[in-house]
């Protein structure tokens, strides 16, 4: 059956650290940081964060860098671009999954929230394992399959064609798409979610690309492309305005419409 | 849901049912809320006249159709055990067909 009871160490203690704000900061905000380490053996729990946001950037990883280097080395999470391009610092932010570096604190009132990416395994506090996201990813083959004979220069297409992979090319793989969808919560092991399907629909958009019937044979499952009930939470989170529902539609119908 | 193609005919066949269901739906709330229907010998005749059965029996078949393929889609969704989806969806089966056969039942009762 499904699972209907948490797992040990599930529950988050609400009662975790508190670090308070030098007491001439004027700007002050409260962060609730998720923390999780698996081989302490204990329940996650929130610490309580005080910043100076006269003393901080503007964005939420600027709030985290600042708690990292001033407050706290502990706290571990993954970063790098600080532009949104590159997808690491994917977190689920008051409730709702988004890259930090592109989510300011001025987007929220109160006190924050921040807690790793949903249903995926905790590696420690804000780092989450994305091996199963990685293979799914591998699994839609994404790079060009064409039989014919090596171009002596680069494959050239219509501008029509070319804008066809506008809105598909632009996916970074942070994974909040698929880790918001509950489909790909109940069955992350079989579906492969929003992102992997988007970038799926990419190769099969692309007018070099030859093996359409292939990738069509190998997503037509119950299980790998008809887990989405078009719930429509990839694209309300997609940090990059992206449309991952639309996509997967879009397969189905080529999926319909090719043998039917 | 397995083998070739049946992903893809499930899918078929839930867009089918629910298009299907649309007017026959509208039908139905715009005949029970325009009559006398309330009493059941009003309801009686109404079901005997005309071509009320066939598309009541068409509302019917489409509606449980449609319910069996989307508790398909909700068992498979959320059972993962292999045994227990099995049963599961025995369970889905049989209270389905149950039910269309206490629909039947009560098409052949107004209709006798």
């Amino acid at each position: 059956m499904a699972q209907f009871t948490l797992p040990a160490n599930a529950v988050v203690r609400k009662d975790g650290r508190r670090y308070s704000a030098p007491s001439d900061a004027e700007s002050v905000r409260s962060f609730q940081v998720y923390r999780y380490e698996p081989d302490e053996g204990e329940n996650p729990r929130l610490d309580h964060y005080e910043v100076d946001l006269d003393q901080c950037g503007p964005m939420i990883l600027d709030v985290l860098i600042k708690i990292k280097n001033e407050v706290d080395p502990t706290l571990s999470f993954r970063r790098s671009c600080r532009e949104g391009i590159c997808g690491s610092c994917s977190m689920n932010i008051n409730g709702r999954n988004t890259l930090a570096c592109t989510c300011g604190v001025d987007q929220f009132k109160g006190d924050i929230r921040i807690y790793p990416l949903p249903h995926m395994p905790v590696v420690r506090d804000l780092v989450t394992d994305l091996s199963g996201f990685y293979r799914q990813y591998a699994a839609v083959e994404p790079w060009l399959k064409n039989g014919a004979d090596e171009p002596e220069r680069e494959r050239l297409q219509q501008k029509e064609d070319r804008a066809r992979l506008d809105g598909l090319e632009e996916c970074i793989l942070c994974a909040c798409c698929s880790t918001s969808c509950p489909s790909y919560w109940w069955n992350p092991d079989k579906y492969l979610g929003p992102a992997a399907l988007l970038q799926a629909w990419r190769w099969l958009a692309d007018s070099r690309d030859q093996a359409t019937d292939e990738r069509l044979e190998s997503l037509e499952d119950a299980f790998k492309l008809y887990r989405c009930h078009t719930i429509m939470n990839c694209t309300q989170t997609c940090p990059k305005g992206l449309n991952p529902a639309r996509a997967i539609a879009e397969i189905k119908k080529m999926v319909a419409l090719r043998k039917s | 849901m397995s083998g070739s193609g049946a992903a893809r005919r499930h899918w078929w066949l839930e867009r089918i049912t629910s298009v299907a269901l649309i007017p026959l739906s509208v039908w139905l709330i715009y005949s029970l809320g325009s009559g006398s229907l309330a009493e059941l010998a009003h309801f009686g005749q109404w079901v005997g006249q005309g071509d009320t059965v066939l598309w009541l029996g068409l509302f019917f078949l489409a509606s449980l159709y449609h319910a069996k393929l989307g508790l398909e889609v909700i068992i498979d969704d959320y059972v993962s055990n292999p045994g227990w989806n099995r049963s599961v969806h025995r369970l889905a089966q049989l209270i389905l067909l149950l039910s269309l056969v206490a629909a039947s039942a009560g098409l052949l009762y107004f209709l006798t």
